[in-house]
């Protein structure tokens, strides 16, 4: 549908504005500006606020809220009338009544501060209303932000970002208090509240009332200044200032000597997949803070607790600064010259003696694209072997398994604006509030004020499932049953897209055959669900205008997790699910680049951009770039590498930014193949778990030390660029794979990462028009890219990929999961959690996250612990077929009966989860079954310390409604409208007598 | 055969070498500035042998104390008056028509030089010489721009009081 639009008259302006648009939103569309403090951050929306009354206007000569009015055609708006002008004005005053303006020694000066600006701009004189302090001290409990309600101008940006964005519901603004302040839940000290440590509040404050700690007395020239200093210096300001013209100018020069020591820089985000980028602004090697903008393509404002706040790992003294060399019982500290030398001579060696199939190489879904592709063109031209691989092993190939089965390409079909957008979102087996925190709160937010539907499968009560309209909770592997059950009963109910099937789609009737053992009586009897509540979830789907499924480990780590994702790609073609806005198939990549890394070519059978290492014609593609053959046959993955250690067909390994010795299964299993290796090289930026089996380690360089690009889980390529030096004698590690392969004559030349792009670019048709020119700044291509750069946000809208442009449905069958004896009598449920990335070798170097969740704790029902006599606190030994560890108990309502949820957040021998985990895997992927894990659990401390700290967001007490609730501020007894007070001081009517 | 361990033996003289490559880059940049770090050099001298360095780094080392003792003079009511004062009369003077003020400036020097010579020669004009001189043009435009002067500055203190 066309927006209809048309044109209007601001001051000498004729804008154009389109149809329901404010007038503030076409003025600044048009670069005519209007101030508006509380309008300042457009993703929370123009003219929900409405708490500023900065940007009063005339509307046919009567004064409105330009924010709140909506534009029309031919209406003649003036923002710089006198009357305009002093209302503008009048609500400014009333903003300083609430705000200390200091802005020379306040760290807020940094030439963004809208408070500042807008007063600028009005060129405001004097004081009209004389500040008074509130009673209320500082907040400054929160290890990572404070909150001055002496600064605190109640604009509720705050409060709308933290409602209806991250949609947390922890802050409000309490209007009915004398004072009126912003409240964490129902007023406790911030540290004490469920607020999740986002950061959205702190990005939005148009002021200094709320600020990361980290920038306080580090931002300015004079805000580091003694408390004796500072404040009479205040007083002295205030006392003195002959207007506030001055003043402006005075901050203004301050504001611009800042630009000189504080370095702001483009970066993306090294956690999870969503790909949130942002600015990080730096002194020196300090980090002062991360600042989102909305220009950011996917996260806009967003940002969760470990972009925000989680770089302290960056500056931490546990940083591998020196190439290590294994001597006997002892690493020693060398050269660089020393280290490759040795890594030459020995990888040659077990080249040469063994064949290059004795090697091993894997590689890392936290580096770069660029990365990526050097390490599997290192594996594959200099030592011949596609034994190559990364970590999407662990967790989604069998995602992208499943959808290359049916639609062709292993990615998400569509973007987060698709998520947005949709009306029904499916989550199954994936915690996103807390694995994709960002994505998360755009499904929250629809959920919340867009009434989309939410529907979510798990065997945990997370956030979206105790938000959800319906919350299913299966039996543990079960989910390809009642998947199979649903379509089937869609395709019964005659509800499937007739059009759709007959047009796009192939295999329709073999598959229509392949369902008929997926009866709703059957599907009860497997996964435990009511045939009521499946038929509900296909009405649920089929009453919806666009589905999009939302899935991550639950579904994967399974033996069989390709196939269970293949029923979500089939049911999903079977209701016309593709290649629409607002549906698709969204598998949750887990880190920053898992999907560049796999896209880029670290995998045993295809060579960068999925093309086929066996077909001739690729090769020789390749072959012909690279000026050297590639071995024909697929390679070993990273399971069957360890299989081949502890067979003794590989003897040398190369590992590059992955902790393998904890986060693979059955990680015992995984160490005694450690052990076995005649050499190998760990390449990290901290000396992990895996090292230490390490020969020789290497110091690698973080993304905040490099340039590259990483690709997020919306196959959307983003570049970063350097914010620091590397630091001591550590190297990025394109750098350190073009010097080893020099060392062994191969005559890179790579100098900046962008030729490697450009190399990509050349060889895989995908990549066909990517450039680091065309993502400079904020710009992002999203893949498949055409030769002239169009991007491909949605994906399959003319055809599949397949030669034929049609879908398959693929017909599967379901694999019971692994079962280990009644002896293991519970389920052990795993993954991650909110505030600590993973394992945590890069979170747990944050003293403020530490403090939020210092370990892991294990999650046991009510029922069970009323069972075994259990309170929070205690301590167990969980036992396991492959080995044991030793946590303490959270009773919670999350989880339910007889299944137990143990956090991957530790490195800790003694409590890490894939101590129990098995070695059984996807039997098309080699994806280990992390999820169907058994134990048995003894009890060895009754009591003791809750291992989840009392002051965790997780035990807050939430204050849900919308956004800032601005009719109780109107409804105060002491706010005047302020047409009203200017009628009553004259400037309405022509009785204006003002010197201005 | 290789088990994990985590001992690691960190090269002792790396504190002198790390010590001499920050001296090699400083040298270095010393090199490539050579006429800045003369200069400065000269400055430096001229500055310590007139005593002004020993000054600066007596202020910077008692900066805390000196500075609360500076803030604390600098805000008392005295001093607040001072500051607006001088804050009020930059103002008052940047938003005079420079012009103008030439042209009173100019009218006043040269009344100065009338006034002088009149009382010099002990000139007194009596009543019916004053009648007289009201007559005389340069008197007339002199008693009209001071009415005109009162009238201004008449609007000027109604209109800060409406504020």
């Amino acid at each position: 549908m066309e927006e209809k639009s048309f044109t209007f008259q601001v001051n000498d302006n004729e804008i154009k504005a389109k149809k329901g648009q404010s007038i503030l939103e076409a003025a600044l569309e048009n670069n005519v500006y209007i101030p508006g403090i509380c309008s300042s951050q457009p993703d929370l929306g123009i003219g929900v606020i409405q708490t500023c009354d900065t940007c009063y206007v005339q509307v046919n000569g009567e004064l409105k809220r330009a924010c709140a009015t909506e534009a029309e055609p031919d209406m003649e708006v003036n923002s710089v009338s006198d009357v305009a002008k002093e209302a503008q004005l009048e609500g400014m005053s009333r903003i300083l009544k609430n705000h200390e303006l200091y802005c020379t020694v306040c760290d807020n000066n940094n030439g963004n501060c809208v408070v500042h600006n807008t007063a600028e701009y009005l060129e405001l004189e004097h004081q009209k209303y004389e500040f008074t302090p509130k009673p209320y001290p500082p907040d400054t409990t929160h290890p990572f932000y404070r909150y001055e309600p002496d600064q605190c101008i109640l604009c509720g940006l705050c409060v709308e970002a933290c409602q209806d964005v991250q949609v947390s519901e922890v802050l409000s603004i309490d209007w009915d208090r004398e004072q009126p302040r912003v409240i964490w839940d129902d007023d406790v000290p911030i540290d004490e509240s469920s607020c999740v440590s986002c950061g959205h509040c702190v990005t939005v404050c148009p002021c200094n009332a709320l600020m990361e700690k980290s920038m306080l007395g580090e931002a300015g020239y004079m805000t580091g200044m003694s408390k004796n200093v500072l404040e009479p210096m205040i007083d002295l300001t205030k006392e003195v200032e002959p207007s506030y013209k001055g003043i402006f100018a005075i901050s203004n020069v301050e504001a611009t000597m800042r630009e000189d020591r504080i370095k702001k820089t483009k970066t993306v985000c090294t956690y999870c997949g969503v790909g949130c980028s942002f600015e990080v602004w730096t002194k020196g090697r300090d980090i002062l803070k991360v600042q989102p903008t909305e220009d950011a393509p996917v996260n806009g404002i967003s940002t969760c607790v470990k972009g925000k706040f989680g770089w302290d790992f960056i500056n931490s003294e546990e940083r591998l600064t020196k190439p290590l060399i294994r001597k006997g019982d002892k690493f020693y500290e060398a050269t660089w010259e020393e280290a490759l030398t040795l890594m030459a001579e020995k990888f040659t060696e077990i080249k040469e003696k063994q064949g290059p199939e004795a090697l091993g190489f894997v590689a890392s879904s936290k580096c770069t694209n660029e990365e990526n592709y050097l390490f599997q063109k290192l594996a594959r031209s200099i030592f011949q072997s596609n034994n190559v691989d990364n970590c999407s092993r662990y967790c989604q190939t069998p995602a992208s398994a499943g959808l290359m089965r049916t639609v062709g390409i292993g990615g998400d079909s569509g973007t987060i604006e698709d998520i947005k957008k949709a009306g029904l979102i499916i989550v199954v087996g994936a915690n996103p509030a807390e694995s994709h925190p960002v994505l998360a709160t755009r499904v929250k937010r629809a959920h919340k004020l867009n009434d989309q539907k939410l529907l979510v499968a798990d065997l945990r009560k997370h956030e979206l499932a105790d938000r959800a309209d319906l919350h299913i909770h299966p039996k543990p592997g079960t989910d390809l049953v009642w998947i199979s059950a649903v379509t089937k009963y869609i395709l019964d109910q005659g509800w499937e897209d007739k059009e759709f099937l007959n047009e796009r789609v192939n295999n329709v009737e073999e598959f229509t055959s392949s369902l008929e053992k997926f009866s709703l009586e059957y599907a009860e009897e497997v996964t435990g669900l009511s045939k009521e509540t499946m038929i509900q979830v296909a009405e649920m789907i089929h009453e919806s205008d666009g589905t999009c499924v939302l899935w991550a480990m639950g579904v994967t780590q399974h033996v069989g997790g390709t196939d269970t994702s293949t029923s979500i790609a089939n049911l999903l073609l079977v209701t016309g699910n593709f290649g629409r806005p607002g549906a698709g198939a969204f598998p949750l990549r887990g880190h920053n680049n898992v999907q560049g890394a796999s896209d880029f070519g670290t995998m045993p059978n295809w060579l960068p951009g999925y093309e086929p290492v066996e077909n001739d014609e690729v090769r020789g593609r390749f072959e012909q770039a690279w000026g050297t053959k590639i071995p024909k046959e697929p390679g070993l993955n990273n399971h069957q590498i360890v299989e081949a250690i502890t067979d003794g067909q590989v003897k040398g390994m190369y590992l590059f930014g992955e902790e393998m010795g904890l986060v693979d299964s059955n990680i015992n299993y995984v160490h005694e193949a450690f052990e076995k290796l005649d050499f190998f090289v760990v390449q990290d930026i901290f000396f992990s778990k895996t090292a230490q089996f390490a020969d020789v380690v290497l110091p690698a360089a973080p993304s905040l030390e490099k340039e590259g690009t990483f690709t997020n889980t919306e196959r959307r390529i983003q570049r970063f660029y350097q914010v620091l030096d590397p630091l001591g004698d550590c190297k990025p590690d394109w750098e350190i794979f073009r010097d080893f392969a020099n060392k062994l004559g191969a005559n890179w030349d790579y100098t900046h990462p962008s030729e490697i792009m450009d190399e990509a670019a050349q060889l895989a048709p995908i990549f066909a028009g990517v450039s680091y020119e065309r993502m400079e700044g904020w710009d992002s291509q999203i893949w498949p890219v055409q030769p002239n750069g169009e991007s491909t946000p949605l994906l399959y809208k003319d055809k599949f990929k397949f030669v034929d442009g049609k879908a398959r449905l693929f017909k599967v069958d379901w694999t019971p999961p692994k079962e280990y004896g009644d002896e293991f009598d519970l389920h052990l449920n795993n993954g991650r959690l909110l505030e600590q990335f993973h394992e945590g070798n890069m979170t747990a170097k944050s003293e403020g996250i530490n403090h939020l969740v210092p370990g892991p704790w294990l999650e046991v029902s009510e029922e069970l612990a009323k069972e075994r006599n259990i309170e929070t606190g205690a301590l167990v030994r969980l036992t396991s077929p492959y080995g044991k560890v030793k946590v303490r108990v959270l009773v919670t309502d999350a989880v339910k009966g007889k299944e137990l949820y143990l956090p991957m957040n530790t490195t800790d021998n003694e409590k890490a989860v894939n101590k129990l985990t098995s070695s059984y895997h996807d039997k098309d992927t080699h994806t280990p079954n992390y999820k169907e894990a058994s134990v048995k659990m003894e009890l060895l401390e009754h009591a003791g310390e809750s291992p989840l700290p009392l002051h965790n967001y997780r035990f807050g007490n939430p204050q849900p409604h919308i956004g800032v609730e601005i009719e109780k501020k109107w409804k105060r007894a002491d706010f005047t409208p302020i047409p009203e007070t200017l009628r009553s001081e004259g400037y309405i009517d022509g009785e204006s007598n003002h010197a201005n | 055969m290789a088990r994990a361990i985590t001992q690691i033996e960190r090269k002792q003289s790396s504190v002198e070498e790390e010590r001499s490559e920050d001296l090699g880059a400083i040298l270095k940049q010393i090199a490539d500035n050579r006429e800045a770090i003369e200069d400065s050099l000269t400055i430096l001298e001229e500055l310590h042998k007139s005593g002004v360095l020993d000054m600066v780094k007596g202020f910077l080392r008692t900066k805390e104390k000196v500075g609360v003792i500076a803030v604390e003079q600098l805000n008392q009511p005295s001093m607040h008056q001072l500051i607006r004062n001088m804050f009020n009369s930059i103002e008052l003077l940047s938003s005079m028509d420079p012009d103008r003020l030439n042209a009173i400036f100019g009218g006043l020097n040269k009344g100065l030089e009338k006034a002088s010579e009149g009382t010099e020669e002990n000139n007194q004009i009596g009543a019916f010489g004053m009648l007289k001189a009201m007559r005389d043009p340069n008197v007339k435009t002199s008693l009209s721009t001071m009415v005109h002067f009162l009238e201004g500055m008449g609007e000027g203190l109604k209109n800060d009081k409406v504020h």
